[in-house]
């Protein structure tokens, strides 16, 4: 267990220090400054003295040096474009809505979604199953914002039934979450379809039956425990890309989220936002993909999680 | 024995279970093929029925529509099935559920593949001895160490915890044979339980069949194309070919004194290690028949020595030869011509 534990923390530092390095090249790598304007609405004496203030003047190494110095130590660095904030404080305060969104979207859409693709597999060829595959099409190619519109259009101001702005009241979460879901609800039902239509053809489930089992029982404990395994997988990195903000999402319905974040943060050129919330954006996908291993290993008894030790 | 309700009292001859014209269909692509075609056996307390024939000839078909554990493309036709008594080829699902793996216990050939992955051992033999019997689990887990002990795996009580992949291939299939057997079934059906293992641990497995068949006192039927199995195991025997059951009869009937060409081509197949000189295998030449379109008259006609003008346009009825021995052969028509054996290449 304590091998398992050091092991764990020391591939997570080492995969977060690759990717800041990485970013932090890029970032450095790109010409000019972040307080190039194009309007110039600084001029130069101005910018100037913002690069000095913000350390870009120092050599590459030596930046490189105090931003992994202030990571050790959990700082994430001043936002360029915002004055006196910390990437840390932005993070903090926009995260929870995109991450209250993005866990129930997660909830809903996984649980709908192999719903629908075990109804769909038991029901293969039949209407239910053509039913499934039309909406999984259309939801699979159909961009959340069209979707997202489209919702605001029907529901929020011709019916008027939810909310569109905002998440002040559980009403204002129906749309952005449905909105959110759908993509998410057509692909794992597609994944579970498949993955349904190959365990049921398994001899263990022959034998299930030839034990006269009910048809639930063969289903819902035989034949699913085994069918959710690929559909776990793609939990993880779900869980990251959901839980860290969708930016459409976000700016459509005007949710103060980590998404909508990044893009501006991208716009601005504000270099440690930007690494801040790659790096940010890399653990939560850590994280996640712990979690998937953790899940395996409760779901399928032939993996383990410290096969190393045997 | 067993205290489902529809179960009615019995007398020691009659049999467990009847056939009667059994007929089963697949729709395919390529249209409706005919696996089963009209066929009829019973089987007795206590006995163990032999079903031989080559791939495709509707043996795993025939137990399969039995119990009507068919794919979904397959479909039963007609016929009727008695079990125990009952016709039970009108019951509905939840019916037929209570009678499989309850009354009647199941074998698979691959043992590799029969067991779920990601359930344990125990779960998996407990799981329909708790829904059949309406026991506890945690009398149903005294019972399965019981079982297990009985299937001869060693240390039950911690086997019970252990996954499959846990699990050599020859105790997986005796693990199978526990939950076969651990609800007290009447009817064991054995669909090429030995087909995948290694000879040693066939020898192993048939052997641990046999004595608990005969401990619990359950008829079983035993699906294989192996005669040396049905040879070492059956009481009887039936031998099946295009979908029809061609030959019938007891062990030595069919081993000594095979009346149908299929049989005895059978038999002419299969090396004799004890012959004095060394004798050649006469393989049957030709192939089975396309079931898509089954011949009118007897199936084996293309590929038989002895076949006749009346052969290919009708089919024969099944003629008694001896007491319990029948073949369906127009040669046992009382005007046939004589067939000679010997030049059938039978030895045996």
């Amino acid at each position: 267990m304590l091998r398992m534990t050091i092991r764990i923390v020391v591939s997570t530092v080492l995969t977060l220090w690759t990717i800041a390095t990485i970013t932090f090249v890029l970032m450095h790598s790109i010409p000019g400054s972040p307080f190039t304007r194009i309007d110039d609405e600084f001029g130069p004496m101005i910018q100037a003295m913002m690069e000095e203030r913000y350390g870009l003047n120092d050599p590459l190494h030596v930046q490189y040096g105090r931003y992994l110095a202030n990571l050790v130590r959990g700082d994430l660095g001043f936002s360029l474009t915002r004055p006196g904030l910390r990437a840390n404080a932005i993070i903090a305060r926009t995260f929870p809505p995109s991450a209250r969104l993005g866990l129930m979207a997660i909830a809903l859409s996984f649980t709908t979604g192999i719903l629908l693709g075990v109804t769909a597999a038991v029901n293969q060829g039949k209407m239910a199953d053509k039913i499934a595959l039309f909406f999984a099409t259309l939801g699979i190619t159909t961009p959340n914002f069209v979707f997202a519109t489209l919702f605001i259009y029907v529901f929020g101001v011709h019916l008027r039934w939810f909310p569109v702005m905002g998440i002040d009241t559980p009403a204002h979460y129906v749309l952005p979450l449905v909105a959110l879901s759908i993509g998410t609800v057509a692909f794992v039902s597609r994944l579970t379809r498949s993955s349904v239509l190959d365990v049921i053809r398994q001899d263990f489930i022959r034998t299930a039956r030839a034990k006269g089992l009910t048809r639930q029982s063969v289903l819902y404990k035989h034949v699913l425990r085994n069918a959710i395994i690929p559909v776990i997988t793609v939990l993880g990195p779900v869980l990251a890309t959901t839980l860290t903000g969708s930016f459409v999402i976000e700016s459509i319905f005007a949710i103060p989220g980590l998404g909508n974040q990044l893009v501006n943060a991208v716009s601005n050129r504000d270099y440690t936002m930007i690494m801040a919330m790659t790096l940010f954006f890399s653990f939560i996908l850590v994280l996640g993909n712990m979690l998937v291993d953790i899940l395996y290993s409760v779901v399928d008894p032939r993996i383990t999680l410290h096969n190393t030790n045997k | 024995m067993s205290a489902a309700p529809h179960q009615t009292a019995v007398s020691p001859r009659s049999e467990i279970l009847r056939v009667e014209n059994l007929q089963t269909e697949f729709h395919t692509s390529a249209g409706v093929v005919r696996a089963v075609r009209d066929v009829s056996f019973s089987v007795f307390p206590g006995e163990t029925l032999g079903i031989v024939g080559e791939s495709g000839c509707g043996k795993s078909v025939t137990m399969a529509s039995i119990l009507r554990l068919l794919p979904d493309t397959g479909r039963v036709v007609g016929g009727s099935v008695f079990f125990n008594g009952a016709d039970i080829s009108k019951y509905n699902d939840v019916r037929m559920e209570a009678i499989r793996g309850n009354l009647v216990g199941m074998i698979f050939q691959d043992p590799m593949t029969s067991l779920n992955p990601v359930y344990s051992v125990g779960e998996q033999l407990i799981e329909h001895l708790v829904k059949h019997k309406g026991i506890t689990r945690k009398a149903a887990r005294v019972k399965a160490v019981d079982m297990l002990a009985m299937v001869g795996i060693d240390n039950p009580s911690e086997r019970l915890k252990s996954f499959p992949h846990q699990f050599s291939g020859g105790m997986r299939q005796r693990v199978m044979v526990a939950i076969a057997l651990i609800t007290d079934p009447l009817l064991l059906i054995a669909d090429e339980p030995t087909t995948a293992l290694d000879v040693t641990i066939q020898a192993q497995i048939l052997e641990l069949m046999k004595r608990l068949k005969a401990e619990l006192e359950t008829a079983a039927i035993l699906i294989t194309h192996d005669l040396g199995v049905v040879a070492d195991t059956c009481d009887r025997v039936l031998v099946m070919y295009g979908g029809k059951i061609v030959e019938q009869g007891r062990v030595g009937d069919i081993f000594y004194r095979p009346q149908h060409p299929y049989t005895q081509g059978l038999l002419g197949s299969v090396p004799n290690p004890k012959a004095p000189v060394r004798e050649r295998l006469v393989p049957i030449p030709g192939q089975p028949p396309d079931l898509l379109s089954p011949p009118k008259g007897c199936p084996f006609v293309p590929r038989c020595r002895y076949a006749m003008a009346v052969c290919s346009d009708h089919m024969p009825d099944s003629y008694p030869v001896a007491d319990g021995h029948k073949s369906a052969c127009w040669l046992q028509h009382p005007r046939a011509p004589r067939a000679d054996r010997a030049a059938a290449g039978v030895t045996r």
